[in-house]
């Protein structure tokens, strides 16, 4: 029943870890912010949570910031900006995918449906990511023209199956850097929703459900855009 | 069936005995019957674990388990462990049994099977010997009708997805965040297949939506609870 894939240990990242050990407050922080919030959903909840840098704009901070740390912007939000950027521009790109794709009319009846369905997540995951951005007080990325060879439902449907298991992987490959806890939350929760979607389109056109095996792996920032690249008009 | 003797080995403060009980003291039957089991319906994960907890992000849905998992990682990961136990000794069962799946079902139990055994003999070796011993497991036929299988499976699944996501802003070492993240999502591509095999229009897909939510570990141990599986 085993295999030595499946004992394969997963990889050793840094950044979060280092931060929530050195800065446990911020974790504190979060959690209390987190509940004062009592958001029914993650987009109220990115609009409610404190920023973590003087970058942000106070008006809607929903906490104060009292932890003594530094007023000017640590490394730690930079960082989570870009990767909030990154994360947005290839969520741009899966909802013009989709977006075109249920234009084309390629898929009806309940894979239509499906189809539709992932096209309005990952809509929902451009919108939380653009206001995650502005909440951090940075200028969200633009959002890319793509181009996507559109030819059947068949070749869509694998595109897709691509495209969704190039996104979990690369939310898995940026979770280790991420900083803030409040952002390192909204990844996770998109994270594994990516994934129910490379399962399901794996499902469809009979290829694997867990193209990694037991355990998946990152993907870092450069293989992903390298391979996002065709996909850039 | 009562399981006070399972709660009381994981429920230091009586949180999962009041949350069990308020699932209704019932035994794992009525409870699934309650659900939506039982006859033809098909339960939704999201419809019982939504019920136990509502809201996304708030402070108390990353409540840690208790302490007699451990402290710190340990426990967090012992945790884990004991909900993979639990879903490997759930499809081992199944696998023994020689369900009458179709072929989608039976390649889904081939690929949790794997994949949870895998799961549970890297959190052993990552333990080492701090790791909790396996509890001794009673499906009560759940494993062994086509019918129950199915629907207990997606809700193991989703309730695997709960879990961790529940516990990885928790855990403090890099090697135990890494291999939560990589778990989880393996766990949700799990749920999507079974979801969308229980429910071809596709809704138990991504039962709570474009992102996925978090649970308290008294939460799940206390669906676990309800469910009657674990009998000591």
């Amino acid at each position: 029943m085993s295999s030595s894939q499946s004992e394969e240990s997963a990889p050793q990242p840094i950044g979060i870890v280092e931060r929530l050990v050195r800065d446990d407050v911020d974790r504190k922080r979060f959690l209390k912010m987190a509940g004062s919030a009592g958001a029914a959903s993650f987009g109220a909840f990115v609009l409610a949570a404190c920023g973590s840098s003087s970058n942000t704009t106070s008006s809607s901070a929903s906490a104060p910031v009292s932890t003594g740390t530094s007023t000017t912007a640590p490394a730690s939000d930079t960082g989570d900006l870009t990767i909030l950027n990154y994360a947005l521009t290839l969520e741009y790109l899966e909802s013009e995918f989709y977006g075109k794709v249920i234009a084309a009319g390629l898929f009806t009846g309940k894979v239509g449906d499906l189809i539709k369905d992932f096209g309005k997540q990952e809509n929902s995951h451009v919108t939380a990511l653009k206001a995650a951005v502005e909440k951090l007080g940075g200028t969200p990325a633009a959002q890319p023209a793509g181009k996507f060879p559109i030819t059947s439902a068949t070749q869509v449907a694998e595109l897709a199956y691509t495209v969704e298991n190039l996104g979990a992987s690369a939310y898995l490959g940026q979770a280790a850097n991420i900083q803030s806890p409040e952002v390192l939350a909204s990844a996770l929760a998109i994270h594994s929703v990516e994934a129910r979607h490379a399962a399901t389109l794996g499902t469809l056109v009979k290829k694997s459900v867990t193209p990694d095996g037991a355990f998946a792996k990152p993907a870092d920032m450069s293989t992903v855009l390298a391979a996002v690249k065709p996909f850039l008009a | 069936m009562t399981y006070q003797i399972n709660l009381d080995e994981i429920d230091a403060d009586g949180a999962v005995r009041e949350a069990a009980a308020a699932v209704s003291g019932d035994t794992r039957l009525t409870f699934l019957k309650k659900a939506g089991v039982g006859g033809a319906a098909v339960v939704s994960g999201g419809a019982i674990i939504g019920a136990l907890a509502p809201g996304a992000f708030a402070a108390s849905q990353h409540g840690r388990p208790p302490k007699s998992f451990g402290k710190g990682d340990v426990g967090i990961l012992n945790y884990a462990l004991t909900l993979e136990y639990l879903e490997a000794a759930f499809y081992n069962g199944a696998t023994a049994a020689n369900l009458a799946l179709t072929s989608q079902a039976a390649a889904f139990l081939k690929v949790v099977t794997r994949d949870e055994n895998a799961h549970v003999a890297y959190l052993k070796k990552a333990l080492g010997s701090k790791a909790v011993k396996e509890p001794k497991f009673d499906f009560k036929g759940a494993n062994t009708s086509v019918a129950t299988f199915m629907a207990t499976a997606e809700v193991l699944e989703n309730t695997g997805v709960h879990a961790y996501s529940g516990q990885a802003l928790n855990l403090t070492k890099a090697a135990d965040v890494a291999a939560a993240l990589s778990i989880v999502t393996i766990e949700a591509r799990h749920a999507a297949v079974i979801g969308l095999l229980n429910d071809p229009t596709g809704e138990s897909i991504a039962p709570n939506g474009p992102f996925d939510t978090p649970l308290t570990a008294s939460k799940v141990l206390a669906a676990v609870a309800a469910t009657g599986f674990i009998v000591g």
